[in-house]
């Protein structure tokens, strides 16, 4: 192998090809047709424009749009709600595994489920328990007086429940990545801690935590990403309402694209989240990396 | 006064018993060395002492109290393991006040112990390195230092060099040593290196299967073996161990060796053994002399071999000599060079000759 690429330097990106043409094609070319269509007209409700370049007045029309901004901050509630429970509850769940092993066999598979559920099938099953009419969960709160409209049927407790949901469906995540990183870390620090004179608490707050640094910043931008294009679960469960007490960016995205089919429009609201979800991502990079850097 | 005492103390892990009534006494700052062979249950023991590990049977008392129920904590007993343990998150300053700052003693007295430790162990300039710039030397002095400040009563050391080079290793052993002697508490201190038990201990107990095997000072077991065991893990290279048969002749008893090679009994031994007995003659390489090289012993038989194997070593040269059928090595000392082949006439210590009973172990008593 070491020889052949010697001799021909390009032989190298030859093997890399798949992989660039599937990327070329299924990535980079609709972003582009979706950056291109977005300076444009492009909208079945007035087909005699279609085509017409109009800059930038799609975005400029995205960030006066009140409806855009409801989007964005749904979406950041949801995710200001969902994450800290879902990193407080992973963490406190994968620490109490990690002192009893024992349990880690009992409770891995049952961790496991939610994981490895699709998010539709996550929002079919929700949405069917938690009919008020014949769906388990629905009737049991029916019966006991809360929310006799189905959980989903008012905005506040829709909210919540989707918010529910992501945490239920994500937590086990959270947690097997911590769990998987304290089992992975050396033994003795901790023993170490013990003989010191720490309690549990101490052993956690200032041996674990310290430790799991890197990893927190790693699972961190791996929720944010998720939570921020979560779509399937809640669209299914709610399809953004009632009104628009659910209406996350990526829902409203869709209903601009093909609900009214305002592609044009449209395209430049994708742009717009894909631009968030960019600079989000590369603040929490640089955060990472000065978290993970070693203080000299 | 913080003296150590351990009675029946056994560990078992389900069926298997790890260790097993195990009875020591460690007086007020002696420095007491577990030695025995991976698996003997010399960390164990240690690990029950620091409480990392619960005692299955028996009572462990650290300056008079018993421990077996309180955590480590309450101990008051500081340990250094293998592989440092150090915590990677914080600088050497603050390893070595963490222990400190949990038991939240006053910031001054803080300060002050920790720049004792760092002066004693030579850290002064590293205070605000973190681990992952430390050599494997600094981080078992760092780890020393976390041990030093907390004034424990006793010290805990699990194979502290283990994780060291030879050479790092040989001076890290003296620098243990050295700070022994200035701080002055009661160390137990594990290893399966019988060079450094050695060295270091005042009192060495030798483990195997769980069990104690033999307890005494590095002199004592040196040159009074309790079994076959001992004789063979204690001392490099180890005793020469020759299968023999007790038989008489016109000067008395003699061993005879395989090939009917021949020895006599030591005088001291002679009324020990009857004719007919099989036992297993222990002779440690410095007490086969080739002639000419070092001070003949005065109680000796002498025997002609020829030269397998030579290893010099500098200041001396391991000589590996056909037996009988056996091989044996003897150590020569003032050497000179040796030819592979070449004959030479051996003395034999028969003073320090050591009997083993074939079938126990054991060594004969005189």
């Amino acid at each position: 192998m070491g020889g052949m690429t010697r001799k021909t330097p390009w032989g190298g990106y030859l093997w890399l090809l798949p992989m660039l043409v599937f990327l070329l094609v299924i990535e980079l070319w609709p972003f582009i047709v979706m950056l291109d269509q977005s300076v444009h007209y492009l909208s079945y409700t007035q087909p005699g424009k279609n085509g017409q370049f109009i800059g930038l007045d799609n975005y400029r029309k995205a960030v006066h749009d009140d409806d855009l901004f409801h989007g964005v901050s749904v979406t950041l509630l949801y995710m200001l709600i969902a994450l800290p429970i879902e990193f407080v509850l992973g963490l406190a769940l994968a620490v109490l595994i990690s002192y009893h092993m024992a349990l880690k066999r009992i409770v891995m598979p049952l961790l496991l489920i939610p994981m490895v559920l699709a998010p539709v099938v996550v929002g079919l099953v929700a949405r069917l328990n938690l009919n008020p009419d014949f769906g388990l969960l629905g009737i049991m709160l029916r019966e006991i007086g809360i929310a006799p409209a189905g959980l989903l049927g008012t905005p506040f407790n829709a909210f919540l429940t989707i918010v529910a949901v992501d945490i239920w469906q994500w937590t086990p995540f959270v947690t097997m990545i911590f769990l998987a990183a304290i089992i992975g870390m050396p033994r003795e620090p901790f023993e170490a801690a013990v003989v010191d004179g720490a309690s549990r608490w101490q052993i956690f707050r200032r041996v674990i935590l310290p430790m799991l640094h890197p990893i927190i910043g790693v699972v961190l931008l791996l929720r944010l990403t998720d939570a921020f294009k979560v779509f399937d679960q809640v669209f299914i469960m709610t399809g953004g309402g009632p009104g628009a007490a659910t209406e996350l960016l990526t829902i409203f995205a869709y209903k601009v694209n093909f609900a009214y089919w305002n592609l044009g429009y449209g395209s430049a609201v994708v742009a717009l989240l894909f631009f968030i979800s960019f600079v989000m991502t590369f603040v929490t990079m640089k955060l990472i990396a000065r978290m993970s850097r070693p203080r000299t | 006064m913080a003296e150590v005492r351990l009675e029946n103390v056994s560990k078992t892990y389900g069926d298997v018993v790890a260790v097993r009534d195990v009875d020591l006494e460690i007086a007020h700052n002696e420095f007491l060395v577990l030695v025995g062979p991976s698996g003997c249950g010399k960390s164990t023991t240690l690990r029950m002492i620091a409480g990392l590990e619960e005692i299955s049977r028996g009572t462990v008392r650290i300056g008079g109290r018993v421990v077996n129920d309180q955590p480590p904590r309450e101990r008051n007993v500081s340990m250094v393991f293998q592989n440092y343990a150090l915590y990677p998150h914080m600088s050497v300053r603050e390893n070595l006040s963490f222990g400190l700052t949990l038991a939240k003693r006053p910031r001054d007295e803080i300060e002050s112990k920790v720049r004792e430790a760092a002066e004693i162990l030579g850290l002064d300039a590293l205070l605000d390195r973190q681990p992952a710039h430390l050599s494997g030397g600094e981080r078992q002095r760092v780890a020393m230092g976390r041990a030093i400040v907390r004034h424990p009563d006793v010290f805990l050391f699990d194979e502290p060099l283990s994780n060291l080079d030879a050479q790092l290793r040989t001076q890290m052993r003296t620098e243990i040593k050295r700070l022994h002697r200035k701080v002055g508490t009661t160390v137990v201190y594990v290893t399966h290196d019988q060079v450094e038990a050695m060295t270091l201990a005042d009192r060495v107990v030798i483990m195997r299967s769980g069990e104690v095997v033999q307890t005494g000072t590095p002199y004592e077991i040196f040159h009074a073996p309790a079994n076959i065991f001992v004789a063979q893990f204690i001392g490099s290279p180890p005793m020469n161990l020759l299968n023999a048969v007790v038989g008489t002749s016109a000067d008395g008893k003699v061993l005879r060796f395989s090939d009917d090679w021949r020895l006599p009994v030591p005088h001291r031994l002679a009324d020990r053994v009857e004719a007919g007995r099989e036992v297993v003659v222990g002779l440690r390489a410095d007490d086969i002399v080739p002639q000419g090289h070092g001070i003949p012993p005065e109680d000796k038989s002498s025997f002609e071999s020829m030269v397998n194997i030579s290893e010099p070593l500098g200041s001396e040269t391991l000589l590996f000599v056909p037996f009988g059928r056996s091989e044996i090595i003897s150590k020569m000392y003032r050497p000179r060079p040796v030819r592979e082949g070449e004959a030479l006439v051996f003395d034999v210590n028969l003073a320090e000759m050591k009997l083993f009973d074939k079938i126990a172990g054991r060594a004969i008593q005189e």
